[in-house]
């Protein structure tokens, strides 16, 4: 038996999906933001993150936890400056998706790529045209596996389209 | 490069040692760290995640020493098990005169609306943890049975990765039992009382202390990890909510004290628990486990008459022997608990975690006749026992052999047989001297290898 996703766990896939993708964003255009109390900060997005995949540690399982684990450590640590220490940071993140890819199951991997490409398809819409397509065709393919209808491409409903979808369950 | 010769094992004829360099052992921190192997702490009223302190030189049990040990254990728990069917149904235990009533209806785990409950296979106590030390004469000694939410399993069982992967040339692995079973043991325990439907482990949420512990069970089980809120009644059935709908479960590993499990039974101000849940347990429409009113056969004013009651239900002599204990209610034990009170362990049955535990030569001589006030008092409240001298274990703290205060906890799982997982939890506490092992106060584990 494929095992149920309670709503609350759902949530916490789709925003698990979308402080990690945030946090490998930042890292490419603001990396010096990591102090904690700045929303959107590398640590900000990181520490939301690792909360979220702390409360589904049964779900990713303990080696691709591991990677969020270590993200967040090297972000701890980071000396304002240290370029390629940013990269390690963004490197583990990266390392966290290929693991997520090869463990999770299907319905939990399309909420957390939900958040991902939501946050992909927001940085590029308006300004890099063919990579914003390509990232909503990802979308697309999401909520065609979850079997969910895909909502018009504007940023309001795209961004509310998860409680659309869920808040009645 | 520090080097132990495990104590257990000096009789044998192929003692073993462990050698671990530095590098060795910073590697194995940095498993636990990459891997957030933690125990949550309440200090200053903040709860803080913290690394649980891992000693690495294991506890070592010889295979016959660990023969007698789980005989003793599985009679031990067979005969708590028979006492709750007894106390729940009808009590012959009470008037046979084994066990005082008081004993039974005053104790804060009893729980009235279990009366005349019949849990699936007349189960309550699937899984158990009793705690032990061992004398500095050989002896193990019962300091206490954990009967309700007992925790701790998961850190020996990843323990024992975390050393494979850091040095597995250095494991010993045709002499030592492998201890990777346990998710598998207690999901057949699971599957053995299950009314039909998902399994789940319920936990009370992120801030549990042993939160880790919650979610490494269900994701090496493979079942879900869920919470109050995920849970639903309908119909006198227990269902988890999904994104495809309702499921139906059959057996929860609850994580949450009976009190917090149903707030329309128990605790009404719950937030953690399942309206309902007690209702569908009673019903047989959904397995517990541990099953509710598990907390009468724990008291540790009950654990004086455990050996008497494995007499009494198994027509046996107790294998194990619980640690000299005195109950002042008695009036001939209550004279030598008020005279003795200086080296005697004075412990409040009210509280757990090693708190209300009282190491009568350490009170102050103010806080001696306060205690003594108290035990005149209410008698109920009070056990005294005499101070077991445990043996010390080996760990490594800060690079370096050191030796401490270590207790052990044994797990013992009732399915379809009953049986002991050949591992365990050993605490050890972390200042020298120190007899508090618990991990609530800051100690520290070890793993266990029982050998072949």
């Amino acid at each position: 038996m494929t095992a149920p996703v309670p709503p609350t766990k759902a949530t916490r896939l789709y925003w698990l999906g979308r402080y990690a993708q945030r946090a490998v964003q930042v890292v490419a255009t603001s990396p010096g933001l990591v102090d904690p109390t700045v929303e959107g900060s590398l640590r900000f997005n990181l520490d939301r993150a690792y909360e979220n995949g702390f409360h589904l540690r049964d779900i990713l399982d303990t080696a691709t936890f591991a990677h969020l684990r270590l993200a967040l450590s090297r972000c701890q640590i980071l000396v304002p400056g240290d370029l390629l220490a940013y990269e390690g940071v963004r490197d583990a993140v990266f390392a966290f998706w290929g693991m997520a890819d090869e463990t999770l199951g299907t319905e939990p991997l399309d909420l957390c790529r939900w958040g991902r490409f939501l946050e992909v398809w927001a940085s590029l819409r308006g300004t890099d045209e063919r990579r914003g397509a390509e990232a909503w065709k990802r979308l697309t393919a999401v909520w065609t596996s979850l079997g969910v209808a895909a909502p018009t491409a504007e940023w309001e409903a795209v961004q509310g389209w998860f409680g659309e979808c869920y808040d009645h369950v | 490069m520090p080097t132990a010769v495990l104590e257990r094992s000096r009789a044998a004829q192929r003692p073993l040692s462990l050698s671990l360099t530095e590098a060795e052992l910073t590697q194995i921190g940095q498993y636990f760290d990459r891997s957030a192997i933690t125990f949550g702490l309440y200090k200053n009223a903040r709860y803080q995640d913290r690394i649980f302190p891992f000693g690495v030189v294991p506890r070592v049990i010889e295979a016959q020493e660990y023969a007698r040990l789980e005989k003793g254990l599985v009679q031990r728990v067979q005969a708590l098990n028979l006492f709750l069917a007894d106390v729940y149904g009808p009590q012959k235990v009470i008037k046979d005169g084994v066990v005082p009533a008081e004993f039974v209806t005053a104790s804060s785990g009893f729980l009235g609306p279990c009366m005349g409950v019949k849990p699936p296979k007349d189960l309550y106590s699937h899984l158990s943890g009793i705690d032990l030390v061992q004398a500095k004469s050989g002896e193990w000694v019962v300091l206490e049975d954990n009967l309700r939410v007992p925790s701790g399993a998961s850190y020996p069982l990843i323990a024992r990765q975390a050393f494979r992967a850091v040095c597995p040339q250095k494991f010993p692995a045709d002499r030592v039992v492998d201890n990777q079973d346990y998710p598998t043991r207690l999901r057949q325990t699971m599957e053995h009382v299950s009314t039909g439907g998902l399994a789940v482990v319920l936990s009370p949420g992120r801030y549990n202390s042993a939160f880790f512990e919650h979610a490494y069970l269900a994701e090496r089980m493979g079942i879900p990890l869920v919470f109050g809120e995920d849970l639903t009644c309908r119909d006198g059935k227990v269902y988890c909510r999904s994104l495809g709908g309702l499921v139906k479960v059959g057996v929860i590993y609850r994580r949450i004290s009976d009190e917090y499990l149903d707030p329309l039974v128990f605790e009404a101000d719950s937030l953690i628990g399942v309206p309902g849940l007690f209702e569908a347990y009673a019903r047989g429409r959904v397995a517990v486990v541990n099953g509710f009113g598990n907390g009468v056969a724990d008291d540790k004013g009950l654990y004086y008459f455990v050996p008497r009651l494995v007499k009494y239900y198994l027509g046996e002599e107790a294998i194990l022997q619980n640690a000299p204990t005195y109950l002042p209610v008695y009036p001939q034990d209550r004279a030598y608990v008020l005279a003795n009170l200086g080296k005697l362990v004075i412990k409040d049955v009210a509280e757990a975690g090693g708190y209300g535990v009282l190491f009568g030569s350490r009170l102050s001589r103010a806080r001696r006749e306060e205690i003594r006030n108290l035990i005149v008092r209410e008698p109920r409240r009070w056990i005294a026992q005499e101070v077991v001298d445990f043996q010390d274990g080996e760990i490594f703290q800060d690079g370096r052999l050191v030796a401490r205060k270590a207790d052990f906890r044994a797990y013992v799982l009732a399915g379809e047989t009953t049986q002991v997982w050949p591992c365990g939890l050993t605490r050890y506490a972390t200042e020298p001297g120190s007899m508090i092992v618990n991990s609530s106060q800051g100690g520290g584990f070890k793993d266990t290898w029982v050998l072949r």
